[in-house]
């Protein structure tokens, strides 16, 4: 008797630990302390973050609070359903008009922010509007209190963005309102890492891009597509604080023009001298001569 | 002051320490190991967790830990090399199989690896772990994610509660 009543209680214990394993993996999932939901959240993109509202209460506003948000316009492609190109754009852009109300999320608020759209979304204006919006609506939304942080910038680290259509006004309030950017992000067609990439368009917005705003950009990179304008050299002109520049696509004559464009004669030169440089092209003789020349 | 005993005597053989988890089980793993530990890496600069004195993890079980310790093992050598700069595309590749292999198992497993790489401050262990979540939820929807999951099936009430928030929420589904 005693032994089968032994026997049964192992068996009863056994039987409780494998049922709790079972069944309560997405409790145990749940369990987890925020930040780890969070991190794990970070390598989801942002539809996708804010479907798992629905998962159970515990999750209903996890997605609020990331620190990391990837609005990537790919994750409104093919969704199984016959959507025409035009529907599907129109679900992302009122996706994320919804998803950046400063009620739901607000980029000010973020450690990193990507917004990545491919070539289809053409109108694009919209891109620059949630940025802009970002920075203005930082100072306004009251459940946002970051501390130790002045109220009116952003605590953003990384900003990466694809694609996205600059106005004028980008980028005053960009350098203006992210005093604590590390990484800046822009490309235009898809490059690699850590990317300044506009096309010419894009650069001759009023003043260009110039980063001497932002002290804490180390890493910064720029896809020059194999043409050079005169904002383009004012924009690596401004690149006096960063360690790591990394240039893509010279254009062939780019060593022969470069110093009679005004941005680039100035302080930068300086700067340069520490700066490392990653050339990736294959004409190797425009680095030397940009090299000696500095 | 004496320096600390541990290591001096020993010339040439890795430096020990000894962890205990919270359910008394003792290991002993290479200093240069156990330091991928941020947590553990103070402790161990200090000359702590060296003959018998073992530092005490009372948050890990001795499962989890030996599984931490297989991560650490197999990951030291490449972070003493700073973020092995100078590892080979073969050792990177073999990390990559071993990374892919070592997070192919039971969820509950995971929740635990996660919970003691983010206690135990092992960076590219929590990383790992995360993003084997986060491709577990990918491209599903809601009721293929709690499947996928183990969420227990929601009951009338919860599906109610779903469904007023996939309707709230409609900007986020299709």
């Amino acid at each position: 008797m005693v032994r089968a009543g032994r026997y049964m209680e192992l068996e009863a214990k056994g039987k409780r630990s494998r049922a709790s394993s079972d069944i309560l993996a997405g409790d145990r999932l749940s369990a987890l302390p925020d930040c780890i939901i969070h991190h794990i959240m970070s390598f989801m993109k942002a539809r996708q973050v804010v479907q798992t509202c629905v998962l159970s209460t515990r999750w209903t506003n996890l997605w609020r609070s990331v620190l990391c948000l990837d609005v990537d316009e790919e994750e409104f492609r093919n969704q199984g359903r016959d959507y025409t190109m035009d529907e599907e754009l129109e679900k992302f852009e009122d996706f994320t008009d919804h998803l950046l109300i400063p009620n739901n999320i607000s980029i000010s608020s973020l450690d990193m922010f990507r917004l990545h759209v491919t070539d289809r979304y053409r109108s694009g204006k919209q891109s620059a509007k949630w940025i802009r919006h970002g920075v203005k609506y930082s100072t306004r939304a009251p459940d946002i209190q970051v501390k130790g942080l002045s109220s009116n910038s952003w605590r953003i680290k990384r900003l990466h963005l694809s694609n996205v259509h600059l106005d004028d006004n980008f980028t005053k309030h960009v350098s203006s309102g992210c005093p604590y950017l590390e990484c800046l992000e822009l490309k235009a067609p898809a490059v690699a890492y850590l990317f300044l990439a506009l096309n010419r368009d894009q650069f001759e917005v009023a003043g260009g891009v110039s980063i001497d705003e932002m002290p804490f950009l180390v890493k910064a990179s720029v896809d020059l597509q194999g043409i050079l304008c005169k904002n383009q050299t004012k924009l690596l002109g401004s690149f006096s604080n960063v360690t790591s520049l990394e240039l893509l696509r010279f254009p062939a004559k780019f060593s022969n023009s470069l110093w009679r464009m005004d941005g680039m004669e100035t302080s930068s030169s300086q700067g340069l001298k520490r700066t490392e440089i990653i050339y990736k092209d294959e004409d190797l003789r425009q680095l030397v001569k940009l090299l000696s020349s500095n | 002051m004496a320096a600390p005993e541990s290591g001096d005597g020993n010339n040439g053989a890795a430096r020990m320490v000894t962890l205990i988890s919270s359910d008394n089980t003792r290991f002993e793993v290479e200093a240069a190991a156990a330091s991928l530990s941020q947590t553990l890496q103070l402790t161990i600069l200090d000359g702590g967790g060296g003959g018998g004195d073992g530092i005490p993890l009372p948050n890990v079980d001795s499962a989890t830990l030996s599984k931490v310790l297989e991560y650490c093992i197999k990951h030291a050598p490449a972070a003493a090399n700073g973020g092995a700069p100078n590892a080979t595309a073969v050792d990177r590749a073999e990390l990559e199989r071993f990374d892919n292999e070592f997070v192919n198992i039971d969820q509950s497993v995971l929740y635990s690896l996660i919970m003691a790489a983010h206690n135990l401050e092992i960076e590219g262990l929590q990383s790992l772990v995360a993003k084997k979540v986060a491709d577990m939820i990918k491209g599903k929807s809601p009721m293929e994610i709690r499947r996928t999951l183990g969420f227990p099936d929601p009951t009338p009430e919860e599906q109610a509660e779903m469904n007023a928030h996939m309707l709230e929420y409609g900007w986020a589904y299709e």
